[in-house]
């Protein structure tokens, strides 16, 4: 018998599954990013399910709000109609797309699912993740004591794509002449 | 732990030249606002640029030039050795020259070079990042940092479809394969409990065979590093990609990324985990086979000059995964990584200096360079001529050049490891590369034709003879300067 934590998860899966699908087949970009939205927040629920609290708030904002914001405005620039059309059609290549989506999946499904079924060497959790506060302090600790030096790292890559971001948009001259 | 210990000043000093090359390449995009966001005068731009390189060497030499004592830091995220100091090295090497030839070049040194210096330089930081990283999650970030500029560096050329169709391919296959580099971390760290790499490989012994999550996860690192390197069959950006990008990043992209991913994927791969995988062994040998015969073949098919050279460094990749081989399943470590280490030094030199011909000989940034362009060279350009012959001869392997060397090591500790299979398909694609090698030789000696150069300064005519050379001396000196890679690469255990 599933008990209600067990229903919600696979529901919530389900619902992520499905809206999944709904971004890569609608054809209207923003029904995708309202598709993505929605996938997004299904994913949150998961993790909360999961009683990992901290990735569910930020999988809900970040991801959820900041990102699908961004999309959206993104979207917004474009001429729909226009990119639209640049998409590929035709039975071969949605046949090719559908056979290389499928092998990856059916290897990956197989395999995960070959292993669960006879020995689940997943580790278990650090017990820690049980109080949402506490597991966000240690998350915290970690990121400024263990992960310090990826912490910084990545300070280097985010100003390297502002600088990329502005650069590439103040770029004259070439191909920009025409619009 | 008490946190105020964590980090110390030991553990700082092992970053002190990241930390010096990233800072001082900061101050002529510190400076660009205070002009009121016209571009300061190149040459100024240049000269940090190189006081940053220069600095970063000095700090480099001068903390572990001495001594290759395996030292870790920030919680064994990153590992400072021979092999890192070595290759950091010839990222200096090569960035220094990267930003010479695209001083040099008109599609460039537009108005955007500050901009332009600092990517690379920074992207130098990802590698630097990457070749010390000891965490599969450092290595994570250091080759984002390393790619994510290279993909700006790409499209900045100003002219030509070709080149934004070249980045916006690089940054979607790009991402592909990061995305699948990240999912094998993520079922590398789901059945190991760690992103520590002497972790992985001292679990991964077991898990390999038992634990098909695990191996999944390795195979998926395995094509994300693939990818990067362009290994067959995810070689196929290589092409379009040189060709496309500015030749002063193509001969930065075609060095030291790929060097400073191989060395990212040999310390993933020499962990004693794969030697319990013997299937792994019969596709890794495959997949060199098949890189090193798809490269030469697609190669002699070119007849431009960029492309030829796009397919040769992937039939050099082949080469190089024959070292990686050797290095991760055999028996004797330090013999085969120091010839891979001897290897990757030899072919970024040949190639750089390869590169810098081409940026001589482009008629003008909007037209690349037919092998048929190099008509008359010979006559009209013969110091620029004999280099060129150097560097051909070096890339086909034959001696007394460097080329040769690099490739011998590596063939000669793959018979030592009884890999005869590979050492074979090496030696035969070796002799077929001859032919498209000699190909823009015969072409510059032997028809009649008039070469022209674009306005071009001297310090990319300077970094094709001085490669040139290097590699012939270098090539005679190769036993002792292999003995020291091989000092610095012993120290490792």
């Amino acid at each position: 018998m599933l008990s209600s934590a067990d229903f919600l998860f696979y529901f919530l899966g389900l619902v992520s599954l499905v809206f999944g699908l709904g971004v890569v087949l609608f054809r209207n970009p923003i029904y995708s990013a309202l598709c993505l939205v929605i996938t997004m927040i299904s994913v949150a629920g998961i993790f909360g399910t999961l009683d990992a609290w901290f990735i569910a708030g930020v999988q809900l904002i970040v991801y959820a709000g900041a990102v699908t914001v961004l999309f959206v405005m993104v979207l917004m620039l474009f001429d729909l109609k226009h990119e639209m059309k640049t998409f590929s059609k035709g039975v071969i290549g949605n046949g090719v797309k559908l056979a290389a989506s499928g092998v990856l999946l059916g290897m990956l499904g197989t395999y995960i699912w070959a292993t669960y079924a006879t020995e689940p060497t997943f580790k278990p959790l650090p017990a820690a993740a049980t109080s949402s506060i506490k597991a966000t302090k240690d998350l915290a600790t970690s990121l400024f004591t263990t992960y310090i030096f990826s912490f910084e790292v990545i300070g280097i890559l985010l100003l390297v794509i502002a600088v990329g971001a502005v650069t590439l948009s103040r770029i004259t001259g070439g191909t920009h002449h025409a619009d | 732990m008490n946190p105020t210990e964590l980090i110390t000043l030991r553990e700082f000093i092992t970053v002190v030249p990241l930390c010096v090359l990233f800072f001082v390449s900061l101050i002529p995009l510190l400076i660009k606002p205070f002009l009121g966001g016209r571009e300061p005068n190149p040459i100024s731009v240049l000269v940090w640029n190189f006081l940053a390189i220069l600095a970063a060497a000095g700090c480099t030499g001068a903390l572990f030039g001495h001594s290759y004592q395996k030292t870790f830091a920030f919680s064994n995220a990153i590992v400072l050795d021979g092999t890192s100091v070595w290759m950091s090295y010839l990222v200096y090497i090569v960035t220094a020259v990267g930003i010479m030839l695209a001083y040099d070049h008109v599609a460039t040194r537009g108005r955007q070079f500050t901009e332009f210096c600092f990517l690379m330089v920074s992207s130098a930081c990802g590698m630097l990042v990457l070749i010390m990283s000891n965490d599969l999650i450092v290595t994570f970030i250091g080759i984002e940092t390393m790619s994510l500029c290279l993909y700006i560096l790409v499209a900045m050329s100003r002219e030509q479809v070709l080149s934004k169709e070249a980045a916006f391919k690089y940054f979607v296959l790009g991402s592909f394969a990061s995305a699948i580099f990240l999912y094998g971390i993520a079922l590398v760290y789901g059945t190991v409990g760690s992103t520590y790499l002497p972790d992985v490989a001292t679990q991964g012994v077991k898990l390999i065979s038992t634990n098909r999550v695990f191996l999944v996860g390795a195979i998926l690192l395995i094509t994300g590093f693939a990818f990067k390197v362009s290994i067959f069959p995810f070689h196929t950006w290589t092409p379009d990609v040189y060709q496309g990008a500015s030749t002063p990043v193509t001969a930065f992209m075609s060095t030291a990324v790929k060097a400073a991913s191989f060395v990212a994927f040999l310390r993933f791969f020499t962990s004693e985990a794969f030697v319990a995988a013997p299937h792994l062994l019969t596709v890794m040998t495959w997949l060199a086979v098949l890189t090193m015969t798809v490269g030469n073949v697609a190669a002699i098919l070119q007849n431009n000059f960029k492309r030829m050279l796009a397919y040769s460094s992937v039939a050099h990749s082949g080469y190089a995964l024959v070292g990686l081989i050797t290095a991760g399943f055999g028996t004797n470590y330090n013999a085969a990584a120091t010839s891979l280490l001897f290897y990757l030094f030899s072919y970024s030199l040949m190639t750089l200096g390869t590169f810098a011909l081409v940026a001589v000989f482009e008629r003008s940034e909007n037209t690349s360079l037919e092998i048929n362009d190099l008509r008359g060279v010979g006559r009209k350009y013969p110091w620029l001529a004999m280099s060129m012959t150097v560097l051909m001869l070096s890339l086909a392997g034959i001696p007394p050049t460097l080329g040769f060397f690099g490739k011998f090591f590596v063939f000669s500790s793959a018979i030592e490891q009884d890999m005869y299979w590979l050492a074979f398909w090496g030696m035969i694609n070796s002799v077929v590369s001859v032919y498209y090698y000699l190909r823009p030789i015969v072409v510059m000696y032997m028809s009649e034709g008039e070469a022209e150069t674009l306005q071009i300064g001297l310090m990319t005519r300077g970094t094709v003879i001085v490669t040139g050379l290097l590699i012939v001396i270098l090539g005679i000196l190769s036993s002792p300067f292999f003995r020291m890679v091989q000092n610095s690469v012993m120290n490792q255990f």
